[in-house]
């Protein structure tokens, strides 16, 4: 037998390292990224110029489908370069769906090793058809992990705005909610009880022509800072609209977020009051039966970098204790709130660290990302998964932790585990 | 609902009447130009059915115990994968990768495939790895087999000798530029084949390659085996890797799954009796190769799906093997031929569009044109070699001409089908939204199936397994055109 080199739980780790080769990481690649937040922008023909695995998983984003063609690259074109490929691609794909108001083509592997000149396309295009075409320049190696897609993407979102005016009534634009599970609606829902309008919400609901006219909100809500915060930086710099770090995961946060927006617009203190009262009230009514369940149960959360602090600090207000926290392509600001929930954090677990954990620590139940979600099972452990899919609702606001606490209660106290234990 | 109707009309209620909400998805459907819609004339593709080749060889690798595929590629190529696995089959899956970086695209990957294999040897202590390209490396133009010389000189200093014994190494060239998964699981299985099987005596054993077949699939075919009493040894078996028992903290970590196809299995292989491959296109470059080195019988078969396919394999098993077909299979076959006449009246002359990958196609065109069913519209996902002439062979026998859509996308089929609907689609999950909209019932079958539970357990091959899907097809129909069972009394 070969040794195995002594490794220990979680070994704590810098964020934003390159991932070591066979480590087994959950981190994707920058066009996933790309997918990731570009993926539902609705008005908009997405062309993937690459080979066509590439457009085939890219169809799912965040657990839903969205429409994707291709260029289908094959040897030729990889041979012979698909330029001409790609322009007549893009002519036909605007004459199928004319009602697009512009295209995003994606360079992945091969046409960015290749070295397609796809800007150059887009542009000739540009002037046959009259559409806006912009090149998200992602192909999967060009980074560490997806938060470089992330990043891309919003470049050229914040491309797409112009300046308009803005209207009387407070508007405010979503920044960063990606409307996992309907969670855009709650928020809008509660924003709506202030008097509050979204203009969109990026991109959870986002169309092109909402995303060009972006500069008519008074405020930007920056909601996941990892993926969205020099978006609002660039935002506050060229069209002065301020950006405010909010988040409604959890019933402090939410009320705290709901005070903050309330100063800024200064709506009066007690309407801002009265909507944290009532739904402070509903939600607790709500989780009170399912208490004692929760108390003293630990949770390992293994997720993306955002929603380590947030996710965290909802479990914490429901009595659970959170022993370690690993993200994916952890970032500085996401760690240092996590630090405030648990002092094992760490970035990029293999899955034989994540199975270490899981062994020493024991953990009731872990809160980690839908491609992983079945190895904690497999070990007798339940999975709360992210981005939870539609069916069982958002997890934001008042509604979502409500909804949070009933998807704990249904892992930790489903009998199956009872099952598992007891013996013949 | 029911409860709501005031008077059941004699014809129990339409589907429209019960008021399921299942809106079309696109109700102001504008109809594209119609040069535009066949593939042959479009550079853009649109809904391919299919994905590209790694996943393939990542899927077979999966099949054999303690082995894990090593992706000489991006960080998105095993991501995306891994979240397929998972969809499909909710098993964890041990899947490596190289996580090529920017750095890797400019001077290549051979310092991450070294690394990386020592990484993958030193913790997880696998029994095979095979090393499986991506468009990047192929691109690149990463020498692979030198690297792996030189890395395994690294871990033999590192280590000791032992690892030349104790792991084993296949390389997959799968460029995702060519081809697609079904490709890829093909030469997977020539690749195993060729760097593994050697030929040290002679036994009775017959050699299975099933393709991408559901662990179910594969559960069904030692079932028959079984029954005949034939020794057998079926390659890249996923069905005790990808669905597995719940029995509680593993003793090990890593944690593997329990089953698998045994590397000796494949080293024994060259002396197998004969070798089958029971998808042509997912398998039948394995067998092939075997015949040519080992000058044993490579037997290409089309998927066991339907009675006349089953009724092939059986015999030629039985041929091959000198067992005599025992009456307990004649027994299911019975009860598959009384499945059958028992529901002619929902089957016969229903029409039926077909899509997925092509063995699946193939197959399942003979088994509803057996059924009395017309399949109208037909596309085999990829490219190849033998399912257009299989399918034209099932249905010469019955006089029909269906359109087969080669080498196409799902955008031209589904075209097809809004010009000319059909009674039931089976297919894939993706075909759901063309389901929707048409309002049409989707009997879901083949790779991939993930909006539904347990349909990787549930066989379609064999006499057993088309009695369980033509209960799904004929459920389907129930469900969509008589809802009401009340006035089927």
């Amino acid at each position: 037998m070969l040794s195995i080199l002594k490794t220990e739980v979680l070994p704590p780790k810098s964020c934003g390292l390159a991932t070591e080769p066979g480590s087994m990481s959950q981190r994707s690649c920058v066009y996933f990224g790309a997918r990731y937040v570009l993926g539902p922008i609705r008005e908009a023909i997405h062309l993937v110029h690459g080979a066509v695995g590439c457009s085939y998983y890219g169809k799912m984003v965040r657990g839903t489908p969205a429409p994707v063609w291709t260029t289908d690259m094959e040897e030729d074109d990889v041979i012979f370069g698909g330029r001409e490929k790609l322009k007549k691609a893009l002519i036909e794909a605007f004459r199928l769906k004319p009602e697009a108001k512009g295209a995003f083509v994606y360079i992945t592997c091969v046409s960015g090793l290749i070295g397609e000149d796809v800007t150059t396309v887009a542009e000739e295009v540009t002037q046959i058809t009259g559409k806006t075409i912009k090149v998200v320049s992602c192909p999967g190696f060009s980074g560490f992990s997806q938060s470089k897609g992330h990043d891309l993407s919003y470049n050229l979102i914040f491309e797409l705005i112009k300046p308009v005016k803005k209207p009387k009534e407070p508007v405010v634009n979503l920044v960063g909610e990606y409307n996992v599970g309907g969670e855009t609606q709650v928020i809008k829902e509660l924003l709506e009880k202030l008097g509050i309008k979204v203009h969109v919400s990026l991109t959870g609901e986002a169309t092109w022509s909402q995303i060009e006219t972006m500069s008519r909100a008074h405020l930007n809500l920056m909601f996941c800072g990892a993926t969205a915060e020099n978006f609002c930086r660039k935002m506050k710099e060229s069209f002065s609209i301020p950006f405010m770090k909010v988040s409604f995961y959890g019933l402090k946060s939410t009320a705290a977020s709901l005070r903050k927006i309330g100063d800024f617009f200064e709506i009066p203190e007690y309407r801002v009051e009265k909507v944290i009262e009532e739904g402070e009230k509903w939600a607790l009514s709500n989780i009170f039966p399912w208490r004692k369940v929760f108390y003293g149960k630990k949770a390992l959360i293994v997720l993306g970098t955002y929603r380590l602090g947030p996710q965290g600090k909802m479990l914490k207000e429901l009595g659970l204790e959170v022993v370690a926290a690993a993200s994916i392509f952890g970032r500085i600001d996401d760690h240092v709130e996590a630090y405030s929930i648990t002092s094992r954090v760490t970035d990029n677990p293999g899955d034989y660290e994540v199975e270490k954990a899981l062994t020493l620590l024991k953990p009731d139940i872990v809160l980690t990302n839908a491609r992983d979600q079945w190895r904690p099972i497999k070990f007798g452990i339940p999975v709360l998964s992210f981005p939870q899919p539609k069916e069982r609702g958002p997890y934001a606001g008042y509604k979502g932790m409500v909804n949070f606490a009933r998807d704990l209660h249904r892992c930790l106290n489903a009998p199956v585990w009872r099952l598992l234990k007891s013996e013949f | 609902m029911i409860n709501n109707t005031k008077e059941i009309p004699i014809e129990g209620i339409t589907y429209k009447e019960l008021n399921i909400e299942k809106k079309p998805l696109s109700p102001e459907y504008v109809p594209p130009p119609e040069e535009l819609v066949p593939a042959a004339n479009r550079a853009v593709c649109i809904d391919p059915s299919r994905t590209c080749m790694p996943f393939g060889a990542m899927w077979a690798t999966l099949g054999v115990h303690r082995a894990i595929p090593f992706v000489q590629g991006a960080q998105g190529c095993t991501t995306y994968v891994r979240y397929t696995f998972a969809r499909v089959f909710r098993e964890p899956t041990l899947i490596a990768n190289a996580s090529f970086h920017e750095d890797a695209a400019v001077f290549g990957g051979r310092k991450n495939l070294i690394k990386g294999l020592r990484n993958l040897v030193c913790r997880y202590q696998p029994e095979l790895i095979s090393i499986v390209t991506t468009c990047s490396s192929e691109v690149i133009g990463d020498d692979i087999q030198s690297f792996l010389d030189e890395a395994l000189e690294v871990m033999e200093e590192e280590m000791d000798p032992d690892i030349y014994d104790a792991v084993k190494f296949v390389i997959v060239n799968t460029p995702s530029f060519a081809g697609s998964h079904v490709e890829g699981y093909n030469r997977a299985a020539r690749e195993f084949l060729k760097t593994l099987a050697k030929k040290t005596g002679q036994s009775e054993e017959l050699y299975f390659i099933p393709g991408m077949m559901m662990p179910g699939d594969i559960r069904e075919l030692k079932h028959i085996f079984e029954l005949m009493d034939v020794p057998y040894k079926i390659l890249f078996d996923i069905s005790d890797t990808l669905d597995c028992p719940l029995t509680g903290m593993p003793q090990m970590v890593p944690y593997y799954p329990p089953g698998g196809t045994r590397v000796e299995d494949f080293v024994r292989a060259g002396n197998a009796k004969a070798i089958f491959a029971l998808s042509p296109d997912a398998g039948g470059a394995g067998a092939m190769w075997m015949e040519k080195r080992f000058k044993m019988p490579g037997l290409i078969m089309t998927m066991p799906i339907g009675v006349r396919n089953t009724d092939k394999l059986v015999k030629t098993v039985s041929e091959i093997s000198g067992r005599g077909i025992p009456d307990s299979l004649r027994w299911e076959r019975g009860i598959l031929l009384d499945a059958i006449a028992d529901t002619i009246h929902y089957t016969m002359g229903k029409r039926v569009a077909i899509c997925g990958d092509p063995d699946f196609v193939a197959a399942a065109t003979g088994f509803v044109c057996e059924l009395g069913m017309i399949p109208t519209y037909i596309l085999p996902g990829s490219k190849t070699k033998t399912a257009v002439q299989t399918i034209k062979d099932a249905c010469a026998e019955y006089d029909i001409e269906p359109t087969v859509f080669v080498d196409s996308d799902q955008f031209e089929w589904e075209y097809a089908l809004k010009q000319d609907k059909p009674d039931v689609i089976l297919g894939h999950s993706r075909c759901l939204n063309i389901s929707r909209e048409l309002q049409v019932p989707l009997v879901r079958f083949g790779f991939p199936v993930y909006d539904r539970v347990g349909y990787q357990r549930e066989p379609i091959v064999g006499y057993r397994g088309g009695e369980r899907f033509l209960a799904r097809i004929i459920n389907a129909i129930l469900d969509q055109y008589f809802p009401d069972d009340r006035t089927q009394q």
